[in-house]
């Protein structure tokens, strides 16, 4: 069974950060961000009959300053695959 | 469709558009829009009159009195930005009293940049001679331009000096915005020169391919290795640096910032030196060209469309250029060219690059995924991803534009209907929105943020001025040379 996770992804200054599973998780970055993902579905109940997940990384607009916000869409959304394979 | 600064351009665009259209059925929609007087200063204070100042711009309001007319633009303009800004989740009530202090402010600079001893040419313009009318001494004869610069030397003391007053402006002070909309109502007046001149319009704008070529396969590879090789950049400061001065400003270095997935802050810090030094480019540039180069006006349109790096102040600096030129060409020669065609040269040119930023991120994204970072599995980039970042308001330029044409091709007894509506649309309306881009990028434009940017803004100007802007005036000279705009006929 496939499924989507949307996640939101922002930065500190110093680490790529998400939330939404577990609390927040960070990166340096953004490959070292997904394996922590990849952990955190991996040990969640909640996906455990889940083949594979889509995982939704959603760039929080608000860590741009408010005259860059018309922008938006130029900037990054991404989705990657967690595959069960990967899991087990 | 509703939440972009991009596609509102398009929707106020185009409803002003399609209100002009109604001419053809002898409707007018749009006679209330005021228009400005050229005015004398002893003149007036012998005998005061808003009408001399003011008035509406067609005859079928005639009647108005033009502080009504004013008041009727006024209302009309701030109600529909207003929807555009619900829309776009700003703070509409912050961003109303905003906009009707930019309004009041863009209304008095264009008054008093309509004065004669600022305005006037010694020349016959429009079957007139306002030297001779109000028996000038002396003049600076800079024709429209000194409004322009008025607005933005306002704007600029604003930004700099008065930053608590910049800071309550800021939420209507939208330059993007306004000028992507004036660029849709400039369609309508490229469409209308079209008809008159098919060959001229379509070389200026097939020569924008080379521009294209030029931004993106000679001015991006240059500056990413003066960034790599001299300034020592990491490579994602560098793609996003290169980005943003060779191609089209903010909205490619976010994109690039985008496509590499660089952390926020590259292109936040990117985007803070295009826009300070697009302002830098906007006041010497026009100025600089003119006095360079009297005798090539589209050539020097054409190297402002390569050289500025934001669509406002492309445009911005295209119409600086635009009412300088045809001012000095007048004054010297008695000729007068057409206006409007300089500047079509600039924001053309400007076009071409902006319509490609999509595909050059999609590219620079394979690129550093599948060989800069080597990474393969998981992450998908999606085709769609062009389209997102494709520059919207050039929809609405291309249909208002091709619209006309359409109308000249198919209808041609409705020509002289149509082009009552248009008139007022692409004249009076189209100003009125390059004269709030002025006093708004002036509003945002705080030179005070160089501070700390050290090597970052060394390196940007060394490629500004000794690469980019050399290479752009040949390019265009020699797509360009010895193209003038076509003479006013009466």
């Amino acid at each position: 069974m496939r499924t989507q996770l949307e996640l939101s992804l922002s930065h500190n200054g110093h680490l790529w950060c998400t939330d939404g599973i577990n609390g927040q998780l960070y990166g340096k970055d953004l490959h070292l961000l997904e394996d922590k993902i990849i952990n955190a579905i991996n040990t969640d109940s909640r996906f455990i009959n889940n083949e594979s997940i889509d995982v939704i990384l959603r760039f929080d607009m608000n860590n741009f300053p408010k005259w860059l916000h018309q922008y938006q869409s130029h900037y990054f959304n991404y989705t990657f695959t967690v595959n069960k394979r990967k899991i087990d | 469709m509703l939440t972009t600064e991009d596609w509102w351009a398009v929707w106020l665009g185009l409803m002003m558009f399609f209100a002009g259209l109604m001419t053809i059925w002898g409707i007018d929609l749009l006679g209330w829009m005021t228009k400005l007087k050229t005015w004398e200063i002893t003149h007036l204070l012998g005998d005061f009159s808003w009408s001399k100042l003011l008035k509406p711009a067609s005859k079928t309001y005639s009647e108005l009195h033009p502080l009504l007319s004013l008041f009727i633009t006024y209302l009309v303009f701030a109600g529909l930005t207003s929807i555009g800004a619900y829309y776009q989740r700003l703070d509409v009530k912050q961003f109303l009293k905003g906009f009707t202090l930019l309004f009041l402010i863009t209304w008095t600079c264009w008054i008093i940049g309509h004065e004669a001893h600022f305005k006037a040419v010694d020349a016959i313009v429009k079957g007139k001679n306002y030297f001779e009318v109000y028996d000038l001494s002396w003049g600076l004869q800079l024709g429209g331009g000194f409004s322009y610069m008025l607005a933005l030397a306002v704007g600029l003391l604003i930004g700099n000096v008065f930053k608590g007053f910049a800071h309550f402006l800021k939420e209507a002070a939208k330059p993007e915005w306004f000028i992507k909309t004036a660029i849709v109502y400039l369609g309508i007046k490229l469409g209308l020169m079209s008809m008159k001149a098919t060959g001229f319009v379509l070389e200026l704008a097939l020569a924008g391919a080379g521009a294209t070529f030029v931004a993106y396969l000679l001015f991006w590879p240059m500056t990413y290795t003066l960034a790599r090789r001299i300034f020592k950049l990491p490579r994602d400061a560098a793609a996003v640096l290169s980005s943003g001065i060779s191609v089209c400003g903010v909205s490619a270095a976010i994109a690039t910032a985008g496509a590499i997935r660089a952390k926020p802050i590259i292109p936040i810090a990117v985007s803070m030196l295009i826009v300070i030094f697009a302002m830098v480019e906007l006041v010497v540039l026009p100025g600089v060209y003119t006095a360079m180069a009297p005798d090539q006006p589209i050539v020097n349109g054409a190297a402002l469309g390569m050289t500025v790096k934001t669509d406002g102040a492309d445009a911005a600096a295209g119409a600086i250029l635009d009412e300088l030129m045809v001012s000095k060409h007048l004054t010297t020669t008695g000729q007068e060219w057409e206006e409007g065609w300089i500047l079509s040269a600039a924001i053309l040119t400007k076009i071409w690059i902006d319509v490609f930023i999509g595909i050059w991120a999609f590219l620079l994204a394979l690129i550093w995924l599948y060989k800069v970072e080597g990474r393969t599995e998981n992450t998908t980039i999606k085709l769609s991803e062009i389209w997102f970042r494709f520059p919207k308001f050039v929809i609405g330029y291309f249909i208002a534009w091709f619209t006309y044409v359409a109308i000249a091709i198919w209808f041609p007894d409705q020509i002289d209907a149509a082009k009552e509506g248009a008139g007022i649309v692409q004249s009076p309306m189209r100003k009125m929105m390059f004269m709030l881009t002025f006093v708004s990028i002036g509003v945002i434009t705080d030179f005070s943020k160089l501070k700390g940017m050290g090597r970052l803004a060394i390196l940007y100007a060394v490629a500004l001025f000794l690469i980019i802007a050399p290479i752009a005036y040949i390019v265009a000279y020699l797509f360009h040379h010895g193209m003038v705009p076509p003479l006013v006929t009466t």
